[in-house]
């Protein structure tokens, strides 16, 4: 028997043990990313049958406020007040899981399936029926009604996370369904609102405008040399050949009279500013479109891609305790494509949350953490069986773009075009956002603004959108103001 | 590594005996009325351990007690699972199992005169083929597989069986010839039952033939080159297969996204993930899972039902114990002389290790999902008596490399090492 022999079966130990080795680490692996979305799953009929063997525990707000509990017969009723059953809607869910709230995925919790086998099988031998575990959110219930009182009658969403921890304090959506009318809704006696079992906080899948501006920003610093200290100029619009989308010099595109030949199309700046030189820092505080178009066409289609997808553009989103979307690009193909993706236009889409995660990361050095909705689970008895744990997401910025961003958008609420985000003792920080959503302005623009706090005692990102309420810094951002205005009332 | 045999044996099968009767003590309760019959089967399951247990101590005075414990162990976890989802089931399953004993102590005798073994490959060759060739006109739908034969309204699964005789003719040419040019017979062979089984649908099954040829070819040649071609070669094969027939470029689509298509293909992956993912770290508690709603559930996805009541750990417990049962099958591979035994030994590990991956890695979707068997805990004779027969080979070798050592120390090793973790 020689030693080459026997090697043979040596490196095919080897292959063995790495083959097990695989196997038990992709199994920690995919339960530990995917377990909870896949035990909310609404096909997850075990969940359903668990229903109607347990009572299911409560859900209240952070300070305590009941939001969503079981009568001993185990139906489930919500908040009896109706701002807060409406504002809170989304975060809690429904009771059939046509919506995927708190309900649908803290129902391990909520169910009970995270009870240790003794005490279920405890209940067992009792007649007792089972209770689920109590869960508190951590959102806000009067800061949730608060905000969707300000949204209403438009559409669209507020969310505001602590950005050291990751705690959704506001998550609301409008316009919202009523929880207690599912069955009304199911069958059709009650009408419902467009899109108000989809909540726009973390599904709303938008045109960012302007604020994906901050993309474009991290691209240039990303790949341009020296890009924070080099004068850009702003000249007027941009022109393009409308059948190919090459850029074309301003003087062929436009006749004598200032007017747009035919054949021509132009990326123009809000109301036909020209902002001359100008830096990046600067340019982002008046939402300069000439600099960010420049700047997408100088770095190209691919570099802008990369620079989004690493910011997580197209990506996908498991977080375990929310269901969220991500946005996604489409790459530009042509001159005038790449120029408006780069101002956040062609077919550029981003999520509120996503948008909110991106400001967290500014705000938070870099590093984005998990947005998390359940601070704590406690049983029927009040002993507290879990905490919040904040766990960081991902480092989303590196070296000094966060820092470079936050001074830019610091600059953008003391003196541009988020002035109306000013709130007295606080050093917001923000970018606007216009939306065009119609090439014929039959609609107008959704408003968006997003921003953070830069006060160590009042660490929070918040992210505004009203649909089709109009221009960014007029709209969204005083509504911005005001929610955190009410946030530093409420003790925040 | 000469003191690896006799590792607390004893001890673990006082765990593995005790984790049987808690959990056939719990089963009993766990009806509206009391279950007498749990407690019958509980003994039942325990002796029929006790007694592999004691038939290799007999048969075997150096055998590996630790890998038979295991194995008892993998059964006994087997017997619990049947008889939570089904008494009756269970009752079959414990009839299997005697006879697994059974076809455990045939070969056990057969390897004690290998050359025996040597002049019997070629006629199992041709019966495996045979058969293998009949199925595809007398054979039985089973699951999209036609790899059921009925024989005296017995039904069969002959492809379990030809994977043994596939490891005996492999190991019986490879011992003796180690280049490509003289084992292309033994070569042509294995490309035929692989290719035959594709024809059947039994895609499984032909995944793991091939798997297990190729890691016999390197172990016992040690070329990795015309290892690497061959894998290649049967790349080209399951590249052409996607191409060829529907039904694994259905299964491969279903591998990539089973919620896009839950309602119809994607229905069995995306049950047995939700089931281990219900399940968390710690499980529901024995009979608390809802295991019936993943088709499949006695046989394929066994895992998944083990996972969902006894939690992830447990499932990770599991792919450990079959991890040690084949390091220790490999070991004895490398303590025997005679090379045709050693390769015998190594080739019912390799199937043992292969098949385990491929059927754990499909449930979980690490790998796309093939229908293949549990080794010594789904639920089917043919497989179960098949397994015991493998595990009859690595024990005969571990006895007969153990003799071989002790001989040439003319000393015997002490007892040392605890017991490994299993309940």
């Amino acid at each position: 028997m020689t030693r080459n022999k026997n090697g043979g079966i040596k490196a095919m130990l080897a292959v063995f043990i790495a083959m097990f080795v695989l196997l038990a680490g992709y199994l920690v692996y995919i339960i530990d990313v995917y377990g909870a979305y896949w035990f909310a799953s609404p096909y997850n009929t075990r969940v359903t049958k668990q229903k109607n063997a347990v009572i299911a525990g409560s859900i209240s707000d952070r300070r305590g406020v009941t939001l969503a509990e079981s009568d001993p017969d185990g139906a489930r009723h919500y908040s009896t007040n109706d701002e807060i059953r409406l504002s809170c809607a989304h975060a809690v869910g429904d009771s059939s899981n046509q919506t995927l709230g708190a309900q649908a995925l803290l129902s391990k919790y909520l169910l009970g399936f995270e009870q240790k086998t003794g005490d279920r099988l405890s209940y067992l031998f009792s007649d007792e029926k089972r209770h689920g575990d109590n869960v508190s959110l951590t959102i806000d219930a009067k800061l949730n009604r608060y905000a969707y009182s300000l949204l209403e009658p438009n559409a669209g969403a507020v969310i505001v996370m602590n950005y050291k921890t990751g705690e959704v304090l506001c998550m609301t959506s409008a316009p919202a369904f009523d929880p207690e009318k599912m069955d009304a809704y199911l069958s059709g006696d009650e009408p419902l609102a467009d899109g108000a079992m989809v909540n726009r906080a973390t599904m709303g899948r938008y045109t960012p405008g302007s604020t994906f501006k901050l993309i474009t920003a991290v691209a240039a610093l990303r790949y341009l040399p020296d890009a924070e200290n080099r004068v850009f100029v702003c000249d007027g619009p941009l022109a393009f050949d409308a059948a190919s989308g090459k850029q074309v010099s301003l003087a062929e595109a436009v006749d004598s009279d200032g007017n747009v030949k035919e054949g021509y199309a132009l990326l123009k700046d809000f109301e036909d500013e020209v902002h001359g030189e100008i830096t990046l820092s600067e340019a982002m505080k008046h939402s300069c479109n000439h600099t960010f178009a420049c700047i997408a066409l100088e770095i190209g289609a691919d570099r802008l891609m990369k620079t989004a997808e690493s910011l997580g553009i197209g990506g996908e989103y498991a977080f375990s305790e929310l269901v969220a979307y991500c946005g996604s690009m489409e790459k530009p193909t042509t001159d005038f494509e790449l120029a408006w993706s780069g101002v956040g236009q062609h077919k550029d889409i981003i999520t509120p949350i996503q948008l909110c995660m991106l400001t967290a990361g500014i705000a938070n050095g870099g590093v984005a953490m998990e947005p998390k909705i359940c601070l704590s689970v406690s049983d029927k008895s009040g002993n507290i069986k879990k905490r919040l744990t904040s766990e960081e997401y991902k480092e989303l910025f590196r070296g000094n773009e966060a820092e470079f961003l936050a001074e830019a958008m610091r600059g953008v609420v003391t003196g541009g075009t988020g002035k109306n985000a000013a709130v007295d003792g606080l050093s917001v920080c923000g970018k606007t956002g216009t939306a065009e959503v119609s090439s014929s302005g039959k609609f107008k623009p959704h408003a968006w603004f997003t921003g953070f706090v830069a006060d160590a005692a009042h660490p929070y990102a918040i992210t505004v959108i009203i649909e089709n309420g109009g221009g960014g810094g007029k709209i969204a951002a005083p509504m911005a103001a005001t929610v955190l205005e009410k946030m530093m009332e409420l003790g925040y | 590594m000469l003191k690896f045999r006799r590792v607390g044996a004893a001890k673990v099968l006082l765990a593995v005996l005790i984790f049987v009767m808690a959990a056939f003590i719990l089963l009993s309760f766990s009806k509206e009325k009391f279950d007498a019959r749990a407690l019958l089967f509980m003994a039942l399951t325990m002796l029929l351990i006790m007694v592999q247990h004691m038939l290799l101590c007999f048969i075997l005075p150096n055998g590996d007690r630790l890998t038979g414990v295991l194995v008892g162990f993998l059964m006994g976890i087997g017997l619990v699972m049947q008889y939570r989802l089904d008494a009756d089931t269970a009752l079959r399953q414990l009839i299997f199992s005697c006879f697994g004993l059974a076809a455990m102590v045939i070969m056990l005798m057969l390897m004690k005169k290998p050359i025996v073994l040597m002049y019997l490959r070629i006629p199992a060759a041709i019966i495996s083929l045979g058969i293998l060739g009949a199925l595809m006109f007398v054979g039985k739908e089973s699951g999209g597989a036609v790899n059921w034969i009925s024989i005296g309204g017995i039904l069969f699964q002959p492809s379990e069986f030809v994977k043994i005789a596939m490891i005996i003719v492999l190991a019986g040419a490879m011992s003796e010839r180690t280049s490509l040019r003289e084992l292309i017979v033994p070569t042509l062979f294995a490309v035929a039952v692989c290719a035959l089984l594709v024809l059947q649908r039994d895609l499984g099954a032909a995944m793991l033939m091939a798997m297990v040829y190729m890691l016999m070819f390197y172990a016992a040649t040690c070329k990795l080159g015309t290892t690497l071609l061959g894998a290649a070669a049967c790349g080209v094969g399951a590249v052409a297969s996607y191409y060829l027939f529907d039904h694994v470029k259905r299964r491969v689509a279903v591998w990539r996204d089973p919620w896009a298509m839950y309602s119809t293909s994607g229905y069995q992956i995306a049950q047995g993930l939700m089931a281990i993912a219900s399940g968390g770290l710690l499980g529901m508690g024995l009979g608390l899972g809802s295991p019936k709603l993943i088709p499949a559930y006695r046989t394929d996805y066994i895992f998944a039902v083990i996972c969902e009541e006894f939690g992830i750990v447990f499932g990770i417990g599991i792919i450990a114990i079959y991890l040690i049962i084949v390091i220790r099958g490999c070991m004895a591979a490398l303590s025997v002389k005679n090379r045709f035994v050693s390769l015998c030994a190594f080739g019912a590990s390799a199937l043992i290790a292969v098949q385990a991956f491929i059927i754990i890695g499909g449930v979980i979707k690490l790998i796309p999902l093939t229908g293949i068997t549990m080794p010594f805990v789904s639920y089917g004779g043919s497989s179960l008596i098949a397994f015991m027969m493998l595990h009859g080979i690595i024990q005969a070798a571990s006895d007969i490399g153990a003799g071989v050592l002790e001989r040439a120390l003319g000393a015997d090793d002490g007892e040392e090492e605890s017991g490994e973790d299993d309940a």
